[in-house]
């Protein structure tokens, strides 16, 4: 059957809402049909059980950062497929025209799982740079090629590299095969004030349900964090979408935190 | 010009049913305490996905406010006449519907009963009177043309003692809330602002929660006061 929406709103199904505080931010319920649950839910549980153990890298679960627990699973364009339509251009530029930042086609993505104890995460607010690879970027989506380069700091790792600078423009997270997932549970998302960095009392808390998703602008207030999952696993694919260094400059002025090898 | 409806316990189930209800011909303004209701207002939308044109002006306003805090009733009352420029109706669903137990056991019990009278039963007293002093005092002729009225969320708990159930302050609050909502209605009938209550039990579906509505609704736009409206769901 023909789609006769508008090609702004195509890529999105399920019931979107906007919210205004504590900073812009979206939530999404029945994000994709039953079936498409399904096999993307049967996806990521195989790659995640295939993982385990394996060293980090490509193909492996890599241990998370020093303050955050998440085993991670980096998606790149080999792996991308199989989670559609998360990574597919319709959906990215969906998510571009929603939030309206301009479409760079430069996205970085990963399957986090969090084992049952994980620690609660910092403070942040996703607000940096991301470098890419442009030397290997491919002509439609793009995504961060940690081989070609770091992607927070742009230092090359081969001589035919070519770093270019981008800014994150927003975050997305998708929850998934959390079935069952009960108050009390944890692993929900806390939501931070603006200016409350240090002060660690959540002003909202997105519970990790199932075929739901958070997406968030990065600015500097979108301050946020894992919350501890003490009694089961917490599933989610996390996406972040790229704008231009002038796009972010001229929103955020100098508050982007910009770090790079020079 | 549409009336204006002020709803607390706008964050629960009924209470979100109110809003999105009432908003079709009301300006409401929704009193949450923790959950911001989850209805079209200036905090939250939802976003077509059908390609519809989005509504970009919603017909409910949200305060937060704890209504346990007479500060908080002083400024919900102010932030409601100062918006719409009047109240003309009432809707106290904000409720803490905790059962305590046996009476005999809370010997030791703290200041959550006291708390469950007082938001219950003091608290939706507090915000009409603070709204009679803002709105309706010396106001009968307009009182009577906008048809103001207030409805408060009981239950049927405040009508009978119900054994084992261990809801004995809960029903006290309720019934409290209904003996002062009929000596309202005959403090404000001098004042043409009418006074009635609804006394549920329980609803825990859509469906039920929606006779409540309608309940609510009926004696918004009807012409009854003092009424103990039982016979929902």
């Amino acid at each position: 059957m023909r789609d006769d929406r508008p090609e702004t709103h195509r890529a999105l199904s399920g019931d979107w809402w906007c919210y205004r505080t504590p900073f812009r931010h979206w939530r999404a319920s029945d994000v994709l049909d039953e079936a498409r649950y399904k096999a993307v839910a049967s996806v990521f549980r195989t790659t995640i059980a295939n993982s385990a153990g394996r060293h980090a890298g490509t193909h492996g679960l890599s241990a998370g950062t020093s303050n955050y627990d998440a085993q991670i699973f980096p998606i790149g364009t080999s792996t991308a497929n199989a989670f559609h339509p998360f990574f597919s251009d319709e959906w990215i530029r969906s998510l571009h025209r929603l939030l309206a930042v301009p479409e760079t086609h430069r996205i970085d993505a990963a399957l986090h799982s969090s084992p049952p104890g994980s620690r609660t995460g910092w403070i942040h607010n996703d607000f940096c740079s991301g470098w890419f690879d442009e030397a290997t970027a491919s002509s439609g989506l793009a995504f961060a090629n940690r081989a070609g380069c770091d992607y927070f700091t742009g230092r090359s790792r081969n001589e035919s590299a070519c770093p270019k600078e981008y800014v994150r423009a927003a975050t997305l997270i998708y929850y998934l095969c959390n079935d069952g997932w009960s108050e009390g549970d944890g692993g929900e998302t806390g939501f931070y004030g603006a200016g409350q960095q240090h002060d660690r009392t959540n002003v909202a808390l997105v519970p990790p349900l199932n075929n739901t998703l958070l997406l968030f602008e990065c600015s500097p207030h979108s301050y946020h964090r894992f919350v501890t999952n003490p009694r089961r696993r917490r599933n989610s694919i996390i996406l972040w979408l790229h704008t231009t260094v002038n796009d972010a400059q001229s929103r955020w002025l100098d508050a982007v935190h910009r770090r790079s090898a020079q | 010009m549409k009336p204006v409806c002020l709803v607390t316990g706008a964050g629960g189930r009924l209470g979100q049913a109110l809003c999105a209800d009432l908003a079709r011909d009301h300006y409401v303004i929704a009193a949450y305490r923790r959950t911001v209701p989850k209805v079209a207002s200036q905090l939250q939308w939802p976003v077509r996905t059908d390609g519809a044109e989005e509504a970009r002006h919603s017909s409910i306003h949200c305060v937060q406010a704890d209504l346990a805090c007479r500060e908080d009733i002083r400024r919900l009352v102010e932030v409601a006449a100062a918006r719409n420029g009047r109240i003309d109706s009432i809707v106290n669903a904000a409720a803490d519907v905790r059962f305590h137990g046996p009476l005999v056991e809370l010997w030791e019990s703290g200041d959550e009963v006291v708390t469950q009278l007082a938001v219950n039963a003091v608290a939706p007293v507090q915000l009409v009177s603070a709204v009679f002093q803002a709105c309706w005092k010396d106001q009968s002729e307009e009182n009577a043309q906008w048809n103001r009225n207030l409805v408060n969320i009981s239950s049927v708990s405040g009508l009978y003692v119900t054994k084992d159930v261990g809801q004995a302050y809960y029903a006290a609050s309720k019934a409290a809330l209904n003996t002062l909502t009929m000596y309202l209605s005959l403090e404000l009938a001098p004042y043409s602002v009418r006074a009635n209550a609804v006394c549920p039990s329980q609803f825990t579906n859509e469906s039920a929660t929606q006779h409540v509505v309608n309940a609510v609704r009926r004696l918004i736009t009807g012409n009854e006061t003092g009424a103990l409206v039982s016979n929902v769901p």
